[in-house]
């Protein structure tokens, strides 16, 4: 028998695709199958073998659907089904997870019905694939493809019956038994990325190419960053340990896994960019929200640019190193939800390059400021650098006057961040002027000396933001960013040399 | 062969459900062909499940401006009861939907002289109000005078094609209902929509008043 799987052009589907090519190629079995581009195709004469082999890896590979879990008083080890496998399960007997889909819980006799069914050719057309069928072995459910759910008002054409009145035919029923065996299977893929939140939601990051060998190569290559028997998180610290990483949310989570594959991995020529996020909630409803993110080349150049010659990560040696310091002094020093909040939002403005967005995290808030480690900051500034000054046209000495009016404005705001977030909130160079004439009358006030600051840089920034009025909007955040810095630094009563 | 071209602006904001998304309601980047015969049906004042518009033209799409899209939380509608009776109440589930800002569409439809010059004058002069999507996300349509239109190949051009191309965002798009019984079943066709780059490339297209134009 012929198998032939073309391409879906569905992020589920595309990936499920793969994954039944790479399972039965990581067998190790005789079998005849090829995936192009564009389509996998599965040749043999031996139907009989071909269901061993499917039966076989869906045996052995089990393991990627649950974690196992030991009982801290009976010390028995008990399995858990992994969160965002959208598999119903029945009653654990002996602490085993029993799966309510036949493939899982009867693979021999599950895919052998299958394979009978797919031989035969019939005349309904699948309502994923658009190929024709003989007969479904299930319907269309949220196990095999995640975005469906039972809902006939959305599930149904409207049609006559006895000529009478409007009735619904749901297409459920119009799912091929090649759609269903590729997509329940998919849970069996051991590359998706996944970071659950206990309680609350699971987040799964898949990748998306418009053919199937670039999805092949970029998979296989991340593959060893992941470690599958990690119930919340399957992004490992180090390649060579099985702990994994503690991200704060979806971004923070990407972020992370881009800078291990960019610095741990030996990638050849395919680095995937586009990502499709599928976020699946806890609770009996599994209405999961979905967005895709496209990255661009200019941030995945920033990322290579900053691991390549500096070493640094993004993630771990800046975002993972910011802190949300509280101004209490008695009560405990860090405010671990917000920091947690500003590490995913600087995360996210990154990865979308939004400079503004990422400048405005790191301004003081009501109650404390946002602080770092010097070694930290050096990255902050190798990162803005890069980021920013380079695709500027800025150059470092000009880097200089932008830090020295961010002092100046720290110094300034400290006791009194009013101006600060003025500056934050100019929305046209008129009002970013006028924030500077402020700034400028309030060093008639401050102690010079005392305060170590440089009012020559205010000149110089005025030139600077003459000079290039277009970009006037860049050099406010960079002034943001600087500011915030300074004043961080300030509050903790100055920087250590 | 005959053809004419019409801009359907989508006042606010529409969804294009992809048939397959209902745990979540995912959109397709342009109306399929089957909404879009679904349009030019309803002007017609065609009645439900009259499918006739399949055999009459061929339709190509021209996105007109930058797509943008977002998220909100809808409260959706299930549906009770067998339809025989009124029902006044329903149950409803929030459910993630995806919808597209005020997209601007340019739809090319060719065929014979007679139907086009009917779907012409039904599209001016509408049989029933016209929306795209949802039944309540009405459509602002400028319709232009047809001209007789010939096959010619071009190198560049700047539509949704059919196949797989570079630099394009890739969509399976419901193409054509097929009826058996009370039956029904889509046929896709995979199309290429581009972004801002023109096509490079030979492609066998259709030349409406200077514009190239690819007809599925």
């Amino acid at each position: 028998m012929e198998i032939k799987i073309p391409i879906y052009n569905d992020i589920w589907m595309d990936n499920a695709v793969e994954n039944l090519y790479r399972l039965i190629n990581d067998s190790e079995e005789e079998i005849d199958i090829n995936l192009d581009k564009t389509e996998l195709t599965v040749n043999t004469n031996d139907k009989d073998g071909l269901r061993g082999i499917l039966s076989s890896i869906i045996q052995n590979n089990r393991n990627t659907l649950i974690v196992k879990h030991k009982d801290k008083k009976t010390g028995e080890i008990k399995e858990i089904k992994k969160d965002f496998v959208l598999i119903q399960e029945g009653k654990k007997i002996d602490g085993i997870v029993a799966f309510k889909e036949n493939i899982y819980s009867e693979p021999n006799k599950s895919t052998s019905e299958i394979l009978d069914l797919i031989e035969k050719n019939g005349e309904r057309t699948c309502v994923v694939c658009g190929n024709t069928f003989f007969k479904p072995y299930k319907k269309l459910q949220q196990a095999s493809y995640p975005f469906v759910t039972k809902i006939k008002s959305l599930s149904g054409v409207r049609t006559y019956k006895d000529g009478n009145f409007y009735s619904f035919r749901e297409y459920y029923d119009n799912f091929c038994p090649i759609c269903y065996m590729v997509g329940i299977l998919e849970w069996l893929d051991s590359r998706i990325i996944y970071r659950t939140f206990p309680g609350d939601k699971s987040i799964l990051f898949l990748p998306y190419f418009d053919n199937f060998e670039d999805l092949v190569e970029f998979k296989e290559e991340y593959g060893p960053l992941l470690n599958k028997s990690e119930r919340y998180s399957n992004i490992r610290v180090n390649l060579d340990e099985d702990k994994t990483e503690g991200t704060p949310g979806k971004f923070s989570t990407l972020l992370c896994f881009y800078e291990k594959f960019l610095l741990d991995i030996d990638y050849e020529n395919v680095i995937g960019r586009n990502w499709a996020i599928m976020e699946v909630p806890f609770g009996s409803v599994k209405n999961i929200k979905f967005r895709m993110l496209n990255l661009t080349d200019s941030i995945l150049g920033v990322m290579k640019e900053l691991i390549g010659e500096n070493e640094i990560r993004v993630y771990t040696n800046l975002i993972k190193e910011t802190y949300f310091f509280i101004d209490n002094p008695k009560g405990a020093p860090v405010d671990w939800d917000l920091t947690r909040k500003i590490r995913e939002k600087l995360s996210e403005s990154f990865l979308i390059d939004d400079f503004r967005s990422f400048s405005r995290m790191l301004l003081p808030r009501k109650g404390g400021k946002v602080g770092y480690s010097s070694e930290t900051r050096r990255n902050l500034e190798s990162l803005i650098y890069i980021w920013r000054l380079k695709k500027m046209g800025i150059s470092k000495e000009s880097l200089g006057s932008i830090k020295g009016v961010g002092n100046i404005v720290a110094k300034v705001s400290k006791n009194n961040l009013s101006l600060l977030y003025k500056l934050d909130k100019t929305r046209s160079i008129e009002d970013f002027w006028s924030v500077l004439r402020e700034i400028s009358r309030k060093l008639i006030g401050i102690d010079i000396k005392k305060a170590k600051v440089r009012p020559t840089s205010l000149d110089e920034l005025i030139q600077l933001l003459k000079d290039n009025e277009a970009q006037w909007t860049e050099i406010r955040d960079l002034l943001v960013v600087y500011s915030s810095m300074y004043y961080a630094i300030g509050s903790r009563g100055g920087e250590k040399k | 062969m005959f053809g004419f071209k019409f801009r359907i602006e989508v006042l606010y904001f529409t969804t294009f459900r992809k048939s397959t998304s209902t745990s979540l309601i995912s959109s397709y980047t342009i109306p399929p062909f089957t909404t879009i015969r679904g349009v030019i049906s309803n002007a017609l004042g065609l009645r439900r499940d009259d499918l006739r518009v399949q055999e009459w033209i061929k339709i190509g799409i021209k996105p007109q401006n930058c797509i943008n899209r977002s998220t909100e939380m809808a409260k959706v509608l299930k549906l009770k009861g067998t339809g025989k009776k009124y029902q006044k109440t329903f149950s409803s589930s929030p459910m993630f939907k995806e919808f597209l800002v005020n997209p601007v569409y340019d739809i090319y439809v060719a065929g014979d002289q007679e139907k086009i010059q009917n779907i012409y004058h039904a599209l001016k002069n509408p049989k029933r109000p016209l929306y795209i999507g949802g039944s309540d996300e009405l459509v602002d349509i400028n319709t232009f005078e047809p001209v007789e239109i010939g096959k010619a190949t071009s190198k560049e051009t700047f539509c949704v094609m059919d196949g797989i191309h570079e630099n394009c965002i890739i969509e399976k798009i419901p193409y054509k209902f097929i009826q058996a019984g009370r039956n029904f079943s889509l046929e896709y066709r995979t199309v290429s929509i581009p972004k801002d780059e023109n096509f490079n490339g030979e492609a066998e297209i259709f030349n409406f008043n200077g514009e190239n134009i690819f007809l599925f």
